[in-house]
């Protein structure tokens, strides 16, 4: 079974009194442990893409599974748990919370699941920070790192509770190129390792080298799908 | 997700901006000072008035000749209670038979004339037992010179006057008055009295125009052997007057040609006008809520700035998982957080000056250039309590965490999309 699968999707957005249409009958689907890129220029539909598949926003038309689970039948709770649940995010600007430290940012994503006890949780958190190189930095607040280790802090929130996807919107637009690089190597490592599927929309040709497939947007339409086999 | 770590994420996110956190606080802490205050006083006044009313106008029952009624104006000593046969005291032991009763006393009211250097004034006496008397209106402990009178008997006619009075006569205890009034017998009486002791009320109607004598002088004096004109009821829970009054009027109706009648507070004037104060008071808790309302709005504002920048925050952690409850909770507990803290300063500096008024007390004849006739006393001491520290605390904790439910459960319903908007 596919961890996400889209069938004809189509999302529209009202602004004024007009219609865009941001996406038009999009069917895709990736299956565990894809390392995909979604690319194209501004206003393709890279994020909006996202944000259905992260459950962030809704389907205008067409169906939208996530693990199997029809998204346009959930509610908000639901919603809330799935994401929680299967769901990892990292953010172009880290979105960090900023009154956490890096230790609690992580943890804090864990908290939000009631049945782990909190040295379990505490236990988990210290050893994915350790895999992403941030042994020592662990009760520093974001303020007090540099953007590389924010965006490292972002993706070891993402995978602590080893969510069946992480989205991953331009990871590496904010970052110098070699901190960029090791973001990249740390992600694609992790996916190797824990089989996780990740899907990026990048602009980066960096990122694009790593990703095993290429999924090209423009005006809201699929113009090429490599599938996952580079040419 | 856990409630501990909604409380820390709240807690420290309040010192992100200390000053509007402060200030928010401070409105808190104003509206809750001022509510404290307030309610000390209001309740010291009302106290004061409950305590003057039924001490000595009202009694929680007030037994009296039925004819009383329709001249009470006039205090006409013939309409009297006179017992069956003998005295006043066969009534008093009928009402001991009922339930609920704790104290009987028996009272005569009455008008009476001073005639000073060919003036005259016109005075309202009092004739009490005072060993009676002493646990519901303890008129011993009022005296402010000389002493409490001692009973009647041959050449021992003493008398308790009010301060303003002996003030306004140019007399002090020792001295002695002759007071004219009109008779049980519809005569003309006149007795003279040595003033044992002066009182003070602090009620300057009180104090200017009442004095106190035994009821054995007052059997001579107003030609009233056996016989009082009121006797008033005291229970021990107030609000059963009317049942009470109930039971004592079908313990009088057993006697034949009965003349009594019992009359619950509830139906008397003075009665009215401590209920007036009932209904005072609780409006007074409506401007409460509005008074912490109006500080409340500070919070609500800044509940919607602090939404409203923190708006991609909030789109990342319900990205991340958490549920609408939760962030509303995340608001309200910040809101608490800061409530609680302006709330307890309020307490801390409302109840300061509430406990040192209780002492001093306030006069208010002062404030408003006296010359009020009304129940209460000149000098008003503020009630200090711990219950009304307490319900200043809660009242504004619980004001201001309700009021910041809008703005968090509007924040709770931001779609994440749209928060971040742009982002992802």
């Amino acid at each position: 079974m596919p961890i996400v699968e889209c069938n004809n999707v189509s999302k529209e957005y009202k602004v004024g009194a007009s219609v865009v249409s941001a996406l038009k009958d999009i069917s895709l689907s990736f299956e565990k442990g894809e390392f995909s890129a979604i690319v194209g220029p501004s206003g393709s539909g890279k994020s909006t893409l996202l944000n259905l598949i992260g459950c962030l926003d809704k389907v205008t038309e067409g169906n939208l599974k996530i693990n199997g689970i029809l998204i346009k039948e959930q509610n908000k709770t639901l919603l809330a748990d799935l994401r929680c649940e299967n769901i990892g995010f990292v953010f172009q600007t880290f979105n960090l919370i900023p009154v956490l430290s890096a230790f609690e940012n992580v943890n804090f994503v864990l908290s939000l699941k009631k049945n782990l006890p909190e040295n379990e949780c505490a236990e988990k958190s210290m050893k994915i920070l350790e895999e992403v190189g941030l042994k020592g930095l662990e009760n520093r607040k974001p303020s007090e790192l540099s953007g590389g280790q924010q965006q490292r802090v972002a993706i070891a929130r993402a995978l602590v509770k080893e969510p069946a996807l992480i989205l991953a919107d331009e990871p590496t637009a904010n970052l110098d190129s070699k901190t960029g690089e090791d973001i990249m190597a740390l992600m694609k490592d992790l996916n190797m390792k824990k089989q996780t599927t990740f899907i990026f929309s990048t602009h980066d040709k960096m990122v694009m080298d790593y990703a095993t497939r290429i999924i090209n947007l423009r005006d809201g339409m699929i113009t090429s799908d490599n599938g996952g086999k580079k040419s | 997700m856990k409630s501990g770590y909604i409380y820390r994420m709240a807690f420290r996110n309040i010192s992100r901006n200390k000053k509007r956190t402060a200030l928010s606080a401070f409105a808190i802490a104003m509206a809750v000072m001022i509510v404290c205050f307030m309610k000390s006083y209001t309740t010291g006044l009302f106290n004061n008035v409950k305590n003057n009313v039924f001490s000595f106008e009202t009694a929680h029952v007030k037994v009296i000749n039925k004819d009383y009624l329709k001249e009470e104006k006039l205090m006409p000593l013939d309409l009297n209670i006179y017992g069956y046969e003998n005295n006043y005291n066969e009534v008093i032991d009928l009402l001991k038979k009922i339930e609920g009763i704790k104290y009987v006393l028996p009272r005569t009211k009455f008008g009476a004339i001073l005639n000073l250097n060919g003036k005259m004034k016109n005075l309202v006496g009092f004739a009490l037992d005072q060993k009676l008397e002493y646990p519901v209106n303890p008129l011993k402990d009022k005296i402010i010179a000389g002493r409490m009178f001692n009973e009647y008997s041959p050449g021992v006619q003493e008398i308790v006057i009010g301060e303003i009075l002996a003030r306004e006569i140019g007399v002090k205890s020792g001295d002695k008055i002759t007071l004219m009034t009109k008779t049980a017998e519809d005569g003309l009486g006149h007795m003279t009295f040595k003033i044992s002791g002066i009182s003070s009320y602090g009620i300057s109607e009180f104090d200017k125009t009442y004095f106190y004598i035994p009821l054995s002088a007052a059997a001579k004096f107003l030609k009233m052997e056996n016989e009082v004109i009121e006797l008033a009821v005291y229970l021990d829970n107030m609000h059963r007057s009317i049942p009470v009054s109930k039971k004592i009027n079908e313990q009088f109706y057993t006697q034949q040609a009965n003349p009594y009648i019992a009359y619950p507070w509830e139906y008397q004037k003075d009665g009215q006008y401590y209920k007036m104060f009932v209904t005072l008071t609780k409006t007074y808790d409506i401007i409460f809520i509005g008074i912490i309302f109006l500080a409340c709005l500070v919070i609500i504002n800044t509940t919607m700035m602090v939404i409203y920048e923190r708006m991609k925050e909030i789109g990342t952690i319900a990205a991340l998982g958490m549920r609408g409850t939760a962030i509303i909770k995340l608001f309200f507990y910040e809101s608490v957080i800061i409530s609680a803290m302006g709330s307890f300063t309020g307490t801390v500096i409302g109840g300061a000056i509430s406990l040192y008024l209780s002492i001093t007390g306030i006069n208010i004849a002062k404030l408003t250039g006296g010359g009020m006739n009304l129940q209460f006393s000149e000098i008003v001491y503020p009630r200090f309590g711990l219950d009304i520290l307490l319900y200043s605390f809660i009242f504004g904790v619980l004001i201001s965490s309700v009021c910041v439910f809008i703005p968090a459960t509007k924040a709770a319903k931001i779609e994440p999309a749209e928060a971040m908007r742009g982002i992802l």
